[in-house]
């Protein structure tokens, strides 16, 4: 059971979110990005850096070599004197667990201003690294893969989610075309979102007319390595009161880790039961059915993935999620909008700050600041995060406060 | 790892393995032995290996793993950093375990359920036997 809810005196409120748009920055480190998110964010809440008691911080991607202590050298750049300082890793659900963090401590009563930040700028350095013969940064990767696949040359997550997908399509007779609805879809959402990488209408016909990049894999079902990054600020509700503060209250926390690293061997790899488990948790804690979510943002990452995890959070049964996102249920309007963001197809997809982009559309979206993608009315709202091939999950229930 | 030091490219992934690891690596080198662990309490399988049962925590046995099975799902990389890609990666069903490794045969030619035994590899570059699948 997590330590904070509905049933707490003291609930986490997400007060701010600032994000810069999701693509190319070359030249801005990480930490540069992310604070210049934080800086939009404390903006947004009305508060200045002074405010921030605590920072709660991810490591700078993967691909790139860590910079040793960051959260210290974070603090040296703000200048402050702070009662919580911590870097939380776990792949991709790294920044959603820096913002467990950060809500544990505000639900503790330990601080009432927390600042969680997530960034990666490494696309360009990633791809140094495989064409220029970076042998230790692509080994590093390897080791990352873990001992029964990164020996097989296993350097990114693309043929693990490439065998689900092949699994997926194959045992539920699901057609391409149909998963290529979800795409297309995820591109109409993000041209409203002035954050999103890709704006640009696409169809069906081009996303199987694109690449294959790990059968059965196209590269419009695969997310770009986007740098990105993102910021949010969680107050106390009691400070959100006092200072009369807008946002988003978390009434609900869940987590579900498989015991394995990436692939959950010998498993059904259409049959994420963590994932389930984590949502049930969450709305269970929030004391909320599904039928209560005006939206959801699902981490996703690749189509079949993503659609997977629709089935897994019991949104739609096994094998029905394709059908429904073609039918529109799914979509702004639909019986239950998820990703109107964009998703991390469009959107983009910096992983260590992705869980933050989530956080913060729920964010907009609960304090009607989301714009052209509004979804009228939006009152409660989910956000799903995972890590590995979908081996271990974190979901959070937001719910508008004013 | 037992014998000389694997050569420096391995150097993260050799150094990160726990002892269950570095003992299924073992046996495929020094026994040609395709193995995995099962509790001695529960007679649970387990792949990975594992020291302990991940029910009941009881100690493990090693026991060999059938060397003929069926493909469970099948991909290529485009980026594979020790073998000429695009190398067809694999999860095969061996028994009771599922476990990954290169299949030698083109992508196109393959289906899932498809009947495949194990040849071991030998990968100079690592110093790893790794396992591979050859169709039946
Ligand atoms: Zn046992």
């Amino acid at each position: 059971m997590s330590g904070f809810g509905r049933d707490r005196l003291e609930r986490p409120v997400v007060a701010g979110f600032g994000a810069p748009p999701v693509g190319r920055h070359p030249g801005r480190s990480p930490t540069d990005l992310a604070l210049d998110a934080l800086d939009e964010a404390l903006e947004r809440s009305g508060m200045d850096h002074s405010a921030v008691e605590g920072v709660y911080s991810v490591p700078e991607g993967y691909a790139r070599a860590q910079a040793p202590i960051h959260p210290q050298r974070v603090a040296e750049r703000l200048g402050l004197e702070l009662r919580a300082l911590v870097e939380v890793e776990n792949g991709g659900t790294s920044s959603m667990l820096a913002f467990k963090a950060a809500c544990q401590d505000v639900a503790l009563g330990h601080l009432d201003v927390a600042a969680v930040i997530g960034a990666q700028a490494e696309r360009r350095r990633f791809r140094d690294g495989m064409d220029c013969g970076d042998l230790d940064r692509v080994l590093l990767l390897s080791a990352m893969y873990g001992s029964y696949l990164g020996p097989y040359g296993v350097i990114t997550a693309l043929p693990c989610y490439a065998l689900a997908a092949q699994r997926y399509l194959h045992d539920h007779s699901i057609a391409p075309e149909l998963v290529a609805e979800l795409p297309v879809l995820l591109r109409r959402n993000a041209a409203g979102n002035p954050r999103a990488e890709f704006r640009e209408p696409i169809t069906v016909e081009d996303v199987l007319g694109s690449r294959v990049v790990a059968p059965p894999i196209h590269k419009l079902e695969a997310p770009s390595w986007s740098d990105g990054a993102a910021a949010v600020v969680v107050v106390s509700a009691e400070l959100a009161r006092r200072r009369k503060l807008s946002g988003a209250v978390v009434t609900g926390w869940g987590e579900c880790h498989d015991g394995s690293n990436f692939i959950p061997f010998g498993k059904d790899l259409t049959r994420y039961p963590w994932i389930g488990e984590s949502t049930d948790q969450a709305l269970e804690r929030a004391s909320r059915r599904r039928e209560d979510l005006d939206l959801a943002e699902v981490y996703g990452a690749f189509a079949h993935a993503e659609l997977m995890t629709y089935e897994a959070m019991g949104f739609f049964a096994s094998g029905e999620a394709a059908a429904a996102v073609a039918r529109g249920e799914t979509a702004p309007g639909g019986q239950l909008p998820i990703n109107p963001s964009g998703g991390r197809l469009s959107l983009g997809h910096p992983p260590q700050a992705t869980p933050l982009l989530m956080i913060g559309e729920l964010f907009e979206q609960l304090t009607a600041q989301a714009g052209e993608r509004q979804i009228d009315g939006a009152a409660v709202g989910l956000v799903q995060a995972e890590h590995g091939m979908m081996n271990g999950s974190a979901v959070a229930v937001l719910e508008g406060f004013a | 790892m037992n014998g000389p030091p694997p050569p420096a490219p391995a150097k993260y992934l050799v150094r990160d393995m726990d002892p269950a690891a570095r003992e299924f690596y073992r046996r495929l080198a020094e026994d040609g032995s395709l193995a995995t662990t099962r509790c001695e309490t529960c007679r649970r399988t387990s792949f990975p290996p594992r020291v302990r049962c991940p029910g009941c925590g009881a100690p493990q046995e090693w026991v060999e793993l059938p060397r003929r099975g069926r493909l469970h799902a099948f991909t290529t990389q485009e980026t594979a950093a020790r073998f000429r890609a695009p190398a067809v990666l694999a999860l095969t069903e061996l028994g009771e375990a599922v476990l990954p490794g290169i299949v030698n045969a083109p992508y196109e030619s393959l289906a899932i359920g498809q009947e495949v035994h194990v040849e071991l590899r030998r990968e100079p570059e690592t110093g790893l036997t790794l396992l591979g699948f050859e169709p039946a």
